[in-house]
């Protein structure tokens, strides 16, 4: 599990989703390679869609 | 004596506007010199066309030496292209940053102007349940 803690900049969010967010980030940079900005994007994307419906965008 | 200081004043006043002159030269040769590159699209060339314009006309308007401001670039454009081609459009302006998304047909655009990289998308819009 990586170390450190995720900051929140700005949210308009339920805090669930935003545990989901943070959650799925941590995750994804233990998948991949803090460089493989496009892969950490997808696996978020896909994984919200899927948890939360479709229409999600990540950067 | 006089003669001689109004004739180097006149040569003065020469030497400065070459300079202004050149000045200008220098700045304009800038301006058209940005690099674009379409990097990835699925939009009709029209409006292609018009976002290379927008972003190219708001980096000729900054003055010389200021950092772009990328979130005014982004505004720029996403306003521009809901006024003219309806909501909703979002804009990414930035020099380094991955991204995954889902567009409408004919949506999407991303390209570079010199080192910066700018992604242009629609998506559809639910109308709210009253």
């Amino acid at each position: 599990m990586l170390e450190g803690k995720a900051v929140i900049g700005e949210t308009d969010m339920l805090q669930t989703m935003q545990q989901d967010a943070t959650d799925l980030a941590s995750k994804a940079l233990d998948f991949f390679d803090v460089t493989e900005a496009i892969e950490i994007a997808r696996f978020i994307k896909k994984e919200f869609d899927r948890m939360h419906g479709p229409g999600w965008q990540c950067m | 004596m006089e003669e001689a200081e109004k004739e180097l004043e006149r040569r003065s006043k020469f030497l400065n506007s070459l300079i202004q002159k050149k000045k200008k030269g220098i700045e304009q040769h800038e301006h058209e010199s940005f690099k674009v590159h379409v990097r990835a699209c699925d939009m009709p060339l029209p409006l292609q066309n018009r976002a290379l314009q927008c972003a190219r006309l708001h980096l000729e308007s900054m003055p010389p030496g200021n950092k772009l401001d990328n979130k005014r670039l982004a505004l720029a454009l996403k306003k521009e292209f809901d006024s003219s081609y309806g909501p909703a459009w979002h804009c990414i302006v930035g020099t380094s940053f991955g991204s995954y998304v889902t567009h409408s047909v004919g949506g999407f655009l991303y390209f570079s102007i010199d080192k910066v990289y700018i992604l242009l998308f629609k998506t559809a819009v639910e109308p709210l349940d009253h």
